[in-house]
């Protein structure tokens, strides 16, 4: 880790905005009978379901990790209740560019658990800007965040119909993957 | 995920949140308006 490059900069004035991939799992309101279904986001990497028209608030989970322990604690003396901090690796997180995320991703769904599978039997995914604020950690690739709400999804055409619910759920716009971007879709 | 090193931290003061997360501005009470002496 370079520390000497750490600079503790003034506050940011306007949104920043990252770049993420996210699963999307339907959810049945009712087991049985017609089954009007939601669609709601979920982590990549978290088994973690994004709440529709709440900003996602950073907190930190390192002590349920087994990732050198001693470190990540220690990560958290000065500041406990801040998320994130420099030398933790907790906070939400996206990236700056869309071609990152959606290698991100491709590696991430290669590795779908077998619970998600069972649970999913189609696995859909979104890409979307996400708008990130409050405190921030920025690296060369990307940023953590201490909140975060998706701004835009992006999808192909013939997901319009699935893509659509979720962002009404959201309350979020959907729109097709832009000619320019059409190269970065897996 | 691997972002890469950390650069730099600062806090980020939003001007332009997602609409579905954006406070919702009360409106500023009406004051009645001062009673004239007739």
């Amino acid at each position: 880790m370079r520390l000497t490059t750490i600079v503790q900069e003034r506050p940011h004035r306007g949104t920043l905005y990252g770049w993420r991939w996210w699963w999307v799992k339907p959810q049945r309101e009712a087991f049985y009978g017609p089954l009007p279904v939601t669609y709601h986001l979920s982590s990549i990497h978290l088994d973690e379901l994004v709440t529709p028209r709440k900003p996602l608030r950073a907190t930190c989970m390192s002590e349920n990790l087994y990732l050198n322990p001693t470190s990540m604690s220690s990560a958290h003396t000065d500041q406990p209740k801040r998320c994130p901090v420099m030398f933790c690796p907790c906070g939400i997180y996206a990236f700056k560019s869309l071609a990152d995320a959606r290698t991100y991703w491709e590696g991430a769904r290669d590795h779908v658990s077998i619970d998600f599978m069972l649970e999913v039997a189609k696995p859909r995914a979104l890409a979307g800007r996400v708008a990130l604020w409050g405190h921030v950690i920025e690296h060369e690739r990307g940023y953590r965040a201490e909140y975060a709400y998706p701004a835009q999804f992006f999808c192909r055409e013939p997901d319009m119909e699935w893509a659509g619910k979720v962002g009404e759920t959201y309350g979020v716009p959907v729109t097709v993957f832009p000619p320019e971007l059409e190269g970065l879709i897996p | 995920m691997n972002i890469g090193e950390p650069i730099r931290e600062y806090d980020v003061i939003p001007d332009d949140l997602p609409e579905a997360v954006r406070p919702v501005e009360e409106p500023a009470p009406v004051e009645a308006p001062a009673e004239v002496p007739a």
